[in-house]
């Protein structure tokens, strides 16, 4: 049977090529922190594979029995379905910072997911201990280790109340995507006044308190870090 | 000459409707696109950190739900070609109210989530599986999967409510899946959207799906093409024409979550009905993925069990992305009768679990 290279069916090729292109270059650029938690980093694969093969399927059955003209509304279309995975590509990776944790739950007290069923780690005291006893509401578990050294990394934001030295450390966890942020937030204080501004990423070292619903870092030292690889906390 | 004047006529009707039709979405979407960016302005919310907020979690909805909605367009190319017509016809014979909860049951076998179950649905309706029993299985296997239910698990895990929570949303997603599959019935007739022919052009159905014989409700034109070739076209064919969707309401639920505060629902978690029709606008405002809304509703503790059973149960069947994509792929009404059906049986559920547990 006599057959014609079709227009449109290339042009859907070159769609799922983009979005496939996309995948590829977020696994390649290390981006998939910044899109996918430790849970679902498998999808970045599957996309890519999945859209890779769409795409080979496309290109090699773009032959068609009869002449298919393409028309300015599918152009259209194709254009509206590369854009994103275009904007993806040639947009520095962002992170959610002090806007999301303006707007975000970050419910003081209750009861949340059990990261690991125990209390806190044996050793320094981590975000995700915090994390845990703060949203299982049993922060008073952490008394036992008040005055204790502990560091962490997050991202600077300040509330109206603080006083001058005083600052808010942030992180977010993650449970499938930037989507389903849940932030956590720890009050800084004995910080340099003015220093640093909202957003900046810091290592905090010092003496941790649990106080009431939050819990209190006495800085011993500050250092100012880029931002980490892995800018989200999860489950793994 | 009469009659070549009655053929060119109505061609020439559908065109100008659909025009008509074409200016009048694009004014609905340029109305959408400014009252948006007025209520941005208006909240002092249009800044560049606005602006990265909304782009960061605008791709990572589509990143995570791009994969899905492909595999789920595999499994439909899968059913729309290489399935015979005598598996379909069989299970056709069975009896119409078996076919619904089996449905249902079905869903515990698909571990997908919402995106890639609509796919899945439109090409079990297209060929011959009644809507209803399709319906079921696309609202039910995003909650009932395996992969659904342990993440539930683990973001109840160790709280006093987590039997509640597990069997509450297996109990409930599977009556809210089967009563809409029954409200809707076995109609057959323009279930599936009909589609235009300049929008299938644009779609890319004109190019990718038509000719290929699979019985979907768009104009296929008799392309002998070999089975491969069907199945590419079907997958691609769902790739342009769910895609464009999944960009829209992955958009508005960016839009949503970067405007809309949190902390405002804050306020009304105590009341009891209120907290649950809540927690559902929230589900619809958030469009997660049914395997990662367990955590977010866990996070919630101002609301009691009720609304965050409401959260997971309301939001893997209906959500802003989800709209865009049953408006486009099912006829008109669908999406009411969803939001309708859903909306009852969770309300009513939920506060009968509450009830019942205490």
């Amino acid at each position: 049977m006599r057959t014609n290279w079709s227009a449109p069916r290339l042009a859907t090729g070159v769609a799922l090529a983009t979005w496939a292109a996309t995948f590829w270059f977020v696994i390649a650029d290390d981006r998939v922190p910044y899109y996918f938690s430790a849970r679902t980093t498998w999808l970045a694969a599957a996309g890519a594979v999945t859209l890779t093969a769409a795409c080979v399927a496309r290109l090699v059955s773009a032959r068609a029995p009869r002449a298919e003209p393409i028309t300015w509304k599918h152009v259209r279309t194709l254009v509206v379905l590369v854009l994103p995975a275009a904007a993806i590509v040639s947009l520095p990776p962002a992170a959610l910072g002090s806007f999301a944790a303006a707007r975000r739950s970050g419910a003081p007290n209750g009861t949340y997911l059990s990261i690991d069923g125990r209390g806190p780690s044996d050793g320094d005291v981590s975000w995700l201990d915090i994390f845990e006893l703060t949203y299982s509401g049993r922060l008073e578990h952490l008394a036992a280790r008040a005055g204790e050294t502990s560091s962490f990394t997050g991202f600077v934001t300040r509330s109206s109340g603080d006083a001058a030295g005083e600052f808010r450390l942030n992180r977010f966890m993650i449970s499938c995507c930037p989507g389903d942020a849940v932030h956590i937030q720890l009050r800084i204080v004995g910080a340099p006044p003015d220093r640093l501004q909202t957003d900046d990423w810091v290592r905090v070292t010092g003496r941790i308190y649990p106080i009431g619903e939050e819990v209190v870092v006495d800085a011993t030292k500050l250092e100012r870090v880029d931002r980490p690889e892995h800018p989200y906390l999860d489950t793994r | 000459m009469a009659e070549r004047a009655l053929s060119i006529s109505p061609p020439a009707e559908i065109a100008k409707s659909a025009a008509n039709d074409g200016i009048r979405k694009g004014w609905a979407w340029f109305s959408v696109a400014v009252t948006f960016v007025v209520a941005l302005a208006a909240t002092g919310s249009f800044t560049g950190a606005a602006v990265s907020n909304f782009r960061i979690i605008f791709s990572s909805l589509l990143l995570q739900a791009v994969p899905l909605v492909m595999m789920g367009a595999f499994v439909a190319a899968v059913i729309g070609t290489f399935v015979p017509s005598s598996v379909f016809t069989r299970l056709g014979r069975l009896p119409e109210p078996l076919q619904i909860p089996m449905a249902a049951v079905a869903g515990f076998a698909f571990p997908v989530c919402e995106c890639g179950s609509v796919p899945v649905a439109r090409r079990l309706v297209a060929r011959g599986v009644i809507p209803s029993a399709a319906v079921t299985f696309m609202l039910a296997a995003p909650i009932l999967n395996p992969i659904v239910i342990a993440s539930t698990s683990i973001a109840y895990r160790g709280r006093d409510i987590l039997w509640p929570m597990v069997l509450g949303r297996i109990g409930l997603g599977f009556v809210a899946a089967m009563a809409v599959g029954w409200v809707i019935g076995p109609r057959r007739d323009d279930f599936l959207r009909r589609v235009s022919t300049e929008d299938l052009s644009a779609s890319g159905y004109r190019d990718d799906v038509a000719g290929c014989g699979c019985g979907d409700a768009h104009d296929c034109d008799g392309y002998d093409e070999p089975r491969w070739k069907k199945f590419c076209n079907s997958l691609a064919g769902d790739f342009t024409y769910m895609g464009r969707f999944l960009i829209l309401g992955a958009a508005v639920a960016a839009a949503l979550q970067t405007v809309v505060p949190q902390s405002i629902f804050g306020s009304v978690a105590d009341t009891p009905i209120v907290g649950i029709l809540t927690m559902m606008v929230l589900a619809f405002a958030l469009s997660l993925c049914s395997e990662s809304d367990a955590f977010v509703a866990a996070s919630f503790v101002q609301f009691g069990m009720g609304p965050q059973l409401a959260f997971l149960v309301f939001g893997p069947m209906m959500d802003a992305k989800l709209a865009f994509l049953y408006n486009a792929t099912f006829s008109k009404g669908f999406l009411k009768t969803v939001v309708a059906v859903v909306a009852v049986v969770t309300v009513a559920g939920t506060l009968w679990i509450e009830v019942l547990v205490g």
